[in-house]
């Protein structure tokens, strides 16, 4: 946890008031956003590998223990010993809060860093990428949807709770004078099932199950780019094109599903610009 | 030297357009600084190394996304994203046949369309340079 706080302290205030507000809303080069990202994520991997301080109070718990008992049997004035350690176990426990309160989501990692290092090389450096990145878990209490209520299935007592977790959102002017708009939305299904077994036992499964929403807009220059004859996607897909003088507007909305709580796959968000852009052709007479 | 012949770009590929520093030793393609692979020392373009680090045996490993090298990465992915299909549309005016290896659609289009000056509307395949 010292190494955790230690490392805390290193950040910039900037880069400290981001992780406290676990959000990022504004316009950034690709670079310097992937850099900052990195930093946040590196701080990440620091705080879940040094574990959470159980054994700083677990200790200090011990030291209580034994002052009282010294204090107890021996001399009353080893009751200052379990003072320290009551001082202590408030001190580490709120440490240990603070430092848990700054957890990141598994997307930032998997998904935004991987899909803004690929609209990075499709980026002329002086293009700046406007992102809002919620970087907070999933499952946070504040992203609770709707109010979980308890029915009957069969012999078992089921309660879903939703989480939707709108944690990505962006646009960019690629260098090839398109516009992308994206927008990733989660839904996380928790459903916690419970039932009575033979000898009364009240035994509870967990179950969970997400669902992605990834929904894209690319709009490209007419001049550079024509629309494809047909429609090239995955059958769930749903695809529009829309064309004026100026330019082609491509519209997909993919939906994906899981039952893990492992994060999209890095590529999935990747996949979905490249279907966009699968829509589009070189436009008749452009060069080369 | 010439201006780098290293393309840039993932969904679209354009000319890179920066001065030539060296040339791939494997490809011999003129490249500019960026492009080129610093793990190599800068002896190949980064997307030859991206292909031999692939064709490795820990290629699964490099393959995924670590975020200290994320331009690397993104040269990683992109090798394999065409080498399964996708098809970039190319927006540059020097052609180069070196990513017609990946993409086989654009490469049955041009015959198809038969083109060989690269005026058909294929998707990424460069004729020669």
């Amino acid at each position: 946890m010292l190494q955790v706080l230690r490392a805390l302290q290193q950040l910039s205030p900037a880069q400290r008031r981001l992780l406290t507000a676990r959000r990022i809303r504004g316009e950034y080069a690709p670079a310097q956003l992937l850099q900052l990202l990195q930093e946040l994520t590196a701080f990440d991997r620091l705080r879940s590998s040094a574990g959470g301080g159980g054994w700083y109070i677990a200790t200090a718990v011990l030291f209580g223990l034994l002052g009282l008992a010294l204090a107890l049997t021996q001399d009353p004035l080893w009751l200052v010993l379990t003072l320290v350690a009551v001082i202590a176990i408030v001190v580490l426990v709120r440490l240990q809060r603070r430092v848990r309160a700054l957890t990141l989501s598994a997307n930032l990692a998997a998904v935004a860093m991987p899909f803004i290092a690929t609209l990075k090389q499709d980026m002329a450096s002086q293009q700046a990428l406007a992102v809002d990145l919620d970087l907070s878990p999933p499952q946070e209490p504040g992203k609770r949807f709707g109010t979980p209520r308890p029915y009957k299935q069969g012999n078992r007592q089921r309660t879903d709770t939703v989480y939707r977790d709108a944690w990505f959102a962006g646009s960019a002017q690629l260098a090839d004078g398109a516009r992308l708009r994206w927008r990733v939305t989660e839904d996380i299904i928790e459903s916690v099932r419970s039932r009575r077994n033979r000898r009364n036992k009240l035994k509870v499964k967990t179950r969970h199950g997400k669902r992605y929403l990834i929904a894209l807009s690319l709009s490209l220059p007419a001049g550079t780019y024509g629309l494809a004859a047909s429609r090239r996607g995955t059958a769930d897909d749903r695809l529009s094109a829309r064309s004026s003088d100026k330019r082609h507007t491509i519209k997909l909305l993919r939906k994906l599903k899981s039952r893990s709580l492992a994060p999209l796959a890095s590529g999935a968000l990747i996949e979905a610009v490249s279907t966009t852009y699968a829509q589009a052709v070189r436009a008749a007479g452009s060069t080369p | 030297m010439n201006d780098c012949e290293c393309k840039s770009g993932f969904y679209s590929l354009r000319d890179c357009g920066q001065p030539a520093t060296a040339q791939c030793q494997v490809c011999n393609r003129a490249m500019c600084r960026e492009h080129a692979a610093p793990q190599s020392l800068y002896a190949q373009c980064r997307d030859c190394w991206a292909r031999q680090q692939q064709q490795g045996p820990d290629a699964d490993a490099r393959g995924r996304f670590r975020d200290q090298d994320y331009d690397d990465w993104a040269y990683h992915y992109r090798n394999r994203h065409y080498a399964e299909g996708y098809a970039p549309i190319y927006v540059g005016t020097h052609y180069h046949s070196y990513y017609d290896y990946y993409d086989s659609r654009s490469f049955h289009d041009r015959n198809d369309n038969a083109d060989l000056h690269g005026q058909d509307d294929v998707r990424a395949g460069f004729g020669d340079s």
